[in-house]
């Protein structure tokens, strides 16, 4: 009887191992299609002059990706990008995880006030951007402000201004993207048992000690969470960019994502363009997917 | 009795005629409706929206369909621009293209009318009844003419001065300046009476590179007409140009003499608006066309323009460009009625039409320099002059880059970022690319 089970099991584990991928190959097809292969047939372009309008490419080897090493402004869009999202990302998960701390348990109003902070989320990129222009602006309320207080002195054109342009676009990011982190710690936080933190609390532990031992550690899935998709955020930055500075003054707040834009539909450089979004997908899937591994690494250690 | 009580038998025939005759007279009419139909031609017209639409060029499109009911206008207004260019582009190259489309002249911008035609896709307009009658500058041929091909309608020549409030200079005792020294003496006189004498959307490239452009048409041009065709055979370069060197000081020394209001190099064009129209700022480097727009904004001032000065008043110069113009797609499946709206356009009574709508000029106009527009006439007297009239110089250039990198490095000069030296070399590198 078991002699005869055993080859009948086997055949179900085989055929339940098989039918669910055949269900899913259609599927699988479609993704591939539409998301990989179509996209991956566009980097041919990568390596040619096409200018968006000629019926043929000539074929230029790597002559785009040469020139984006050599090119100031090119070189400046990268590090650009690299200084905006590290900043970013550390400054948005700083007050965003302070917030959600601030709003977990104790305040009576925490439901309204999460929402106020989340707002900014939900609202449209490009509307914000132009919104914090005006704020950016020569006559604009945060010079008003200046002059109000007697800081007359500080009065500037901040978004054409080439040490501050970066930073403007630096503070719309924050301001947008910390409901969103908030959110996530929040439910992190949720995620930890609160006889953990009253135990450690009866056995004489510090807020900060009780912090640093028992929350931080339990919140590292939703920090692994929001570092990464923060990351991912930052380095693509385009509509901040183009709706606060336009990426000037003479290119003091262009990145990767701009540059793209501006070589590709501006100037009609498809092909050069191509080879700038190679660069910025290969950057972020690097700096996202050794981030990642760093971070899941720490989840386990903790 | 028997005559006023109808059979019941009968009944169903007689309802089945009626229904009968409604059907024949239904089918008839449907007939002769879905035959109208199939004779009337729906084209489809991509154009360049201002603001809102473009209500001036709707107007001369409602025109055409009171005059052919046959042909069905089926127009779209984009921002001219990446947006514009980009969805023209897209469309034609999936074969979807529209019948009928705007473009701007020659060769230098997104949706410039040779590189499409290059392409393969504009339809020869050579042999319109109208290209022997409608003037076209012999500086502007080159523009649209390729391989003895008439790429596109020229619709409507658009001059760029500088626009001013007549009152407001009044108001500060400011003659209209006719030398450079004067212009900056003007600034001094505007800005110590709480004014500021010159807008300029400095992070906007368009119209710092349009301010550049104007300001070299009074330097460059006017000591050399030919610099720009020198520049396109390598005879020549910026940097070796010591009247660019000279247009690009002048900027520099606009800015040190206060021209421009504080935070300039920040703004793009509609943060710069409110400023000019309120009167703060008495002038602005723009082309014609929007004075319809900036009317609207403000309705009591009174507007005129002046001639960007050279050094001297013999050194200055105007620019008039054909830059607004409409191609037909050479896939058409509808070319007889796109010719026909191409027709229509070219007429005076059309071309006048929208030119006084927009505060542009018609061909026909500029021909004769006769009939402009109110706002115009303080270039009136050098329109009518062949010799002190350019196209903008960008028109002829090989990419947009090199508009782009002038208008970059315009607003370098006004944050100390670019050196005059740096932008020339900056502009040549931009040719090449």
């Amino acid at each position: 009887m078991s002699e005869r089970a055993a080859p009948a099991r086997r055949r179900r584990r085989r055929s339940g191992g098989t039918v669910p991928w055949v269900w899913v190959l259609p599927a699988v097809a479609v993704v591939l299609a539409f998301r990989y292969v179509a996209t991956g047939a566009g980097t041919w372009y990568a390596f040619t002059d096409w200018d968006g309008i000629s019926r043929h490419a000539t074929w230029v080897g790597l002559d785009n990706f040469h020139e984006i090493f050599e090119d100031p402004a090119a070189r400046g869009a990268l590090v650009h990008t690299l200084e905006l999202a590290f900043a970013f990302v550390i400054t948005a998960n700083v007050i965003g995880l302070g917030i959600a701390l601030g709003l977990h348990r104790t305040l009576k109003t925490r439901g309204l006030l999460r929402a106020i902070f989340f707002l900014p989320v939900v609202m449209s990129s490009l509307a914000v951007s132009y919104v914090w222009q005006f704020i950016f602006s020569y006559t604009g309320p945060l010079n008003t402000l200046l002059d109000t207080v007697g800081l007359e002195s500080l009065k500037r054109p901040w978004t054409g201004d080439p040490t501050w342009a970066l930073w403007t676009i630096f503070v719309v990011l924050v301001w947008q993207f910390v409901g969103l982190s908030m959110v996530m710690y929040l439910a992190g936080l949720e995620g930890i048992p609160e006889e953990l933190d009253e135990a450690s609390a009866v056995d004489g532990a510090s807020t900060f000690r009780r912090f640093r031992k028992v929350t931080l550690p339990l919140l590292a899935p939703a920090i692994t969470v929001s570092v990464t998709l923060s990351t991912i955020y930052g380095l693509g930055v385009f509509d901040q960019v183009l709706a606060v500075t336009g990426g000037g003054p003479v290119d003091a707040s262009e990145t990767l994502a701009t540059q793209i834009y501006k070589q590709t539909f501006a100037f009609g450089r498809f092909g050069y363009g191509t080879a700038l979004s190679l660069v910025l997908t290969v950057l972020i899937t690097v700096l996202a997917v050794s981030q990642l591994f760093v971070l899941r690494a720490r989840e386990r250690r903790m | 009795m028997e005559a006023v009580t109808r059979s019941p038998r009968r009944r169903p025939t007689i309802y089945g005629l009626a229904l009968a005759a409604v059907a024949v007279v239904a089918l008839a009419t449907g007939a002769s409706i879905a035959s109208a139909r199939s004779q009337e031609t729906t084209i489809k017209v991509l154009a360049q929206s201002n603001g809102q639409g473009n209500p001036q060029l709707q107007a001369i499109f409602d025109r055409f369909q009171q005059l052919n009911p046959d042909i069905k206008i089926d127009a779209t207004y984009l921002p001219i621009g990446t947006t514009y260019a980009n969805t023209l582009r897209t469309q034609l190259q999936g074969g979807n293209g529209p019948d009928v489309f705007y473009v701007t002249a020659g060769s230098g911008g997104l949706q410039s009318v040779l590189p499409l035609a290059k392409a393969g896709y504009v339809a020869d307009l050579a042999r319109r009844p109208w290209v022997k009658t409608l003037p076209l500058a012999p500086a502007n041929k080159p523009f649209f003419w390729r391989r003895g091909k008439l790429t596109a309608l020229p619709f409507a020549v658009v001059p760029v001065g500088v626009m001013y409030h007549i009152d407001v200079l009044a108001d500060l005792g400011i003659q209209v300046p006719k030398t450079t020294s004067q212009f900056l003496a003007a600034c001094r006189t505007a800005k110590a009476k709480g004014k500021y004498f010159l807008n300029l959307a400095g992070a906007s490239a368009q119209n710092a590179s349009l301010f550049a452009t104007v300001l070299a048409t009074s330097h460059v041009l006017a000591k050399d007409p030919g610099w720009n065709l020198k520049r396109i055979t390598g005879k020549t370069t910026f940097a070796g140009t010591p009247e660019w060197r000279r247009t690009l000081q002048r900027i520099v020394d606009m800015k040190d003499a206060g021209c421009f209001p504080p935070g300039a190099e920040a703004n793009d064009n509609i943060p710069a608006t409110p400023g000019f129209v309120t009167g703060q700022v008495v002038s602005w480097t723009l082309p014609s066309s929007i004075i319809g727009l900036l009317k609207s904004f403000n309705k009591e001032a009174k507007y005129n323009f002046f001639a960007m000065p050279g050094e001297t008043a013999a050194d200055t110069r105007v620019n008039a460009s054909p830059t607004d113009a409409f191609a037909v797609w050479s896939k058409t499946t509808n070319k007889a009625a796109a010719f026909k709206l191409i027709d229509y356009m070219a007429t005076p009574a059309a071309t006048g039409r929208y030119a006084n709508l927009t505060g542009a000029v018609s061909p026909y106009q500029a021909a004769t320099g006769k009939h402009i527009i109110y706002e115009l006439r303080g270039l009136g007297g050098f329109l009518k002059v062949n010799s002190k009239v350019f196209p903008l110089m960008n028109l002829s250039w090989p990419n947009p880059a090199v508009v782009e990198t002038l208008g970059k490095d315009v607003q370098g000069l006004l944050t100390g970022q670019k050196t005059v030296a740096q932008t020339l070399a900056d502009l040549d590198a931009a040719w090449g690319t």
